[in-house]
């Protein structure tokens, strides 16, 4: 191993968290389970009162919760979509990222595979749709790829976690609890280091990584089809399924950037997670960005263009009527200002990127519930349009559901180094020098970078 | 007197006899007379329907002739259809000019007729009504209908029911272009009733078929209804359908179709989860053997 200051001084950083309880994670842990908690007892008055507890009703019979489900499915596409894409390009930048992606996608996955759950009203229900579902329905096929996904991140992010957990039980097995120093043996798998074993995990890990594309690609395509196959307005395209994993890759790129820069603050790791690693993912967000404009208003003008069925009225009630000031909101401030923020030079900053990204996920959410809720507002009969608000149930859950995922990420911060302590040992000669104090990123040619030694990126 | 009596006798006995005889000349001429339609001739010309306007008295039979006359639009073609009474014509054409429509006026009040085709103009023009008035007559007889479904007119394919009925008249003849209903039983909070799975109009061979996905695998009882129309009356059929068997694969399809795909789609979707979850399982045992893996390997 190297043990040079600077190798000495990333373990000392990446551990401090695994090692030392802060009051400050302490207070947030109890802050994410009070929310947490606040969820649960929400969802007992729902499984109590029945759905009636909720805004959903007989014409908008989805709300927030699948919204929810939509967003947390998308959150958790571009993190191991990049972090196995980057793995199989060889992209030595990636290694400070991937253990971010791939537990930013375990946590949103978690998170996602529950709401459907929620949404059904009763736990009963789900099993219902496992004994009496219909393998020609979306809705299945949701039930099918959700734990697929969710199973084929756990391994993914096992597979790469193996050397870690060894090291932090020989490194600070002493140092923790039995229980922890048991977990951390019996993850570990008896690892040594052998090349032997290294060769095992290395098979093990390309094959995931190959698999994990087309998993998560065919997940978000699922997500897609449950409004795709239905005749409905608004939902009635054959462009749902890239629409929707190109809005994930766009959002969950955003989410990245987001606990990068979290992370970045509270742990100290800005020699590690550095400008250049804002830089390309800010890249990767303009461009799925703009691809994701791109679907919107190709998706959009041929709706407009042939105002089939009840088109007209729900496209006047999303861009003049009821719903245009979230659709506006959600449009400028979650896809045209982010995209031009990320893209111009001098606003590609660290702090401003951040707020993309929180600008991005604000109004991805907002797009996700435009699509699920005014178009089970339009009447398909003549009555009045259906009314949807959600209820204080609805709210308490979402919160608790987001709060669910960042104290995934709060605990297995607790548990295992954040970066991957033998990802960075490999490509610790490659690594790139430690930013100067400014934060401000410069644009990719106007910085060289003789430090990557050819690698590719 | 028994002299007297005996001519008179024998002359009443043959008197009663002639009249029997001749009773039943009598009531078939009453009975024709009752079933005589009030034919009316309208022309479907290109300005409209003449005359526009017809009247007829409730229980008249009736027998309406259309008869094509577009001279100068000789691609012109009609179906006409009576709205409220479920009676539809033949198309009538260049090559086909006329059809007729019989029925028995039952219930009074007004009702329109008008060409179906789909056309601007058609719609503007060719209308009519048909006023029905209140009549004190004896009614015309509405004839009897059957409705039959064969042994074979059940099949349970899969998870689809395909059910096919053929309305004939008394004598066995084919009832065309007649809407029929496809009903199943079902209890809906405690009242049993019947839930419309399908409708369909006779062929011209009478047949009218349904195609249905039940929501359940188990066995059931459709009910085939014609409601009556033109001088048919009503009648109905029950049919026992046997449980479907989901994914009932023994009747495989004999040609590759849409249907056949759709049929084999969910299995291929299986297989392939089924396929990622054996590949999980080997990336586990990989990860399970790095634990037997010693030095000097």
């Amino acid at each position: 191993m190297n043990a040079d200051a600077s190798w000495q001084q990333f373990e000392d950083r990446v551990l401090a968290p695994v090692t030392t309880t802060s009051r400050t994670w302490l207070l947030l842990v109890v802050a994410l389970l009070v929310l947490t908690a606040g969820g649960f007892v929400a969802y007992g008055v729902q499984v109590y009162r029945g759905l009636a507890a909720t805004g959903m009703g007989d014409t908008v019979i989805w709300g927030v919760y699948i919204s929810n489900f939509v967003f947390f499915s998308g959150v958790s596409m571009a993190g191991t979509f990049i972090s196995a894409i980057l793995r199989l390009t060889g992209a030595e930048w990636r290694r400070p990222l991937t253990r971010f992606s791939e537990l930013t996608t375990v946590a949103a996955l978690s998170m996602c595979a529950i709401m459907p759950a929620v949404d059904m009203g009763r736990p009963d229900r789900l099993w219902h749709l496992i004994v009496y579902g219909r393998l020609e329905s979306p809705l299945v096929w949701d039930i099918m790829v959700i734990p697929t996904y969710l199973t084929a991140s756990l391994i993914y992010l096992y597979l790469f976690l193996i050397p870690d957990a060894a090291y932090l039980r020989d490194r600070i097995g002493d140092q923790v609890s039995k229980p922890r120093r048991k977990l951390y043996s019996f993850l570990a798998m008896g690892w040594q280091g052998l090349p032997e074993q290294h060769r095992k995990i290395q098979v093990a890990g390309t094959v995931m990584m190959f698999m994990i594309i087309p998993i998560g690609v065919a997940t978000h395509s699922v997500v897609s089809w449950i409004f795709g196959m239905t005749y409905r307005s608004g939902w009635n395209s054959t462009i749902f399924a890239p629409y929707f994993a190109v809005g994930a890759l766009y959002s969950g790129t955003a989410m990245l950037i987001t606990l990068m820069y979290i992370f970045r603050r509270v742990y100290h790791l800005e020699e590690y997670l550095t400008a250049r690693h804002f830089r390309y993912l800010a890249t990767l967000l303009v461009a799925f960005g703009v691809l994701y404009l791109y679907f919107t208003f190709a998706e959009y003008l041929t709706v407009t263009y042939k105002l089939q069925g009840g088109d007209d009225k729900l496209l006047d009630e999303l861009f003049v009527g009821r719903y245009a000031a979230l659709v506006w909101i959600g449009f400028v401030g979650g896809q045209v200002l982010p995209i031009v923020l990320a893209a111009l030079p001098w606003t590609r900053t660290i702090p401003i990127l951040f707020a993309v990204s929180i600008l991005v996920n604000v109004g991805m959410w907002i797009k996700r519930f435009m699509i699920v809720v005014p178009s089970l507002s339009l009447p398909l009969m003549p009555y009045g349009w259906g009314v949807y608000t959600p209820t204080w149930v609805e709210i308490l859950i979402t919160i608790a559901s987001f709060a669910g995922f960042a104290l995934i990420i709060a605990i297995f911060v607790k548990l295992f180094p954040i970066i991957s302590i033998s990802e960075m040992e490999e490509g610790w000669d490659h690594r790139e020098t430690p930013p100067t104090a400014a934060a401000r990123v410069q644009p990719p040619q106007v910085q060289p970078e003789p430090q990557l030694g050819g690698a590719t990126s | 007197m028994n002299a007297t009596v005996r001519p008179i006798r024998w002359l009443s006995v043959l008197a009663l006899a002639t009249l029997f005889a001749l009773m039943p000349l009598v009531g078939i001429r009453l009975a024709f007379a009752e079933e005589q339609p009030v034919k009316i001739s309208v022309k479907v010309g290109e300005s409209g329907f003449e005359p526009g306007t017809i009247e007829v008295s409730s229980g008249q039979l009736v027998e309406i002739t259309f008869i094509w006359d577009s001279p100068n639009r000789p691609n012109e073609e009609h179906i006409i259809v009576f709205e409220g009474m479920k009676l539809e014509s033949e198309k009538i054409t260049k090559d086909h000019p006329q059809t007729t429509v019989k029925f028995v006026a039952t219930t009074p009040g007004t009702f329109g007729f008008k060409c179906d085709i789909e056309c601007d103009l058609h719609d503007a023009l060719q209308k009519g009504i048909l006023k029905v008035k209140a009549g004190g007559g004896t009614a015309a007889a509405l004839q009897p209908s059957t409705l039959s479904v064969s042994p074979t007119g059940v099949a349970v394919k899969a998870e689809t029911v395909k059910v096919s009925a053929t309305l004939t008249d008394k004598e066995g003849q084919p009832i065309p272009r007649v809407e029929v209903t496809f009903y199943t039983p079902k209890t809906f909070l405690g009242n049993e009733g019947l839930v419309e799975i399908g409708v369909g109009k006779t062929a011209p061979n009478g047949q009218v078929n349904l195609t249905y996905r039940p929501t359940t695998t188990e066995a059931r009882k459709i009910v085939v209804r014609f409601e009556g129309g033109g001088v048919y009356d009503a009648t109905e059929t029950t049919v026992d359908v046997p449980g479907s068997r989901l994914f009932g694969l023994a009747k495989a399809e004999t040609h590759v179709s849409l249907q056949g795909l759709r049929d084999w789609a969910p299995f291929g979707f299986l297989g392939i989860i089924l396929s990622i979850w054996a590949a999980f399982a080997f990336m586990l045992f990989q990860a399970w053997s790095v634990r037997r893996v010693r030095p000097g390997r």
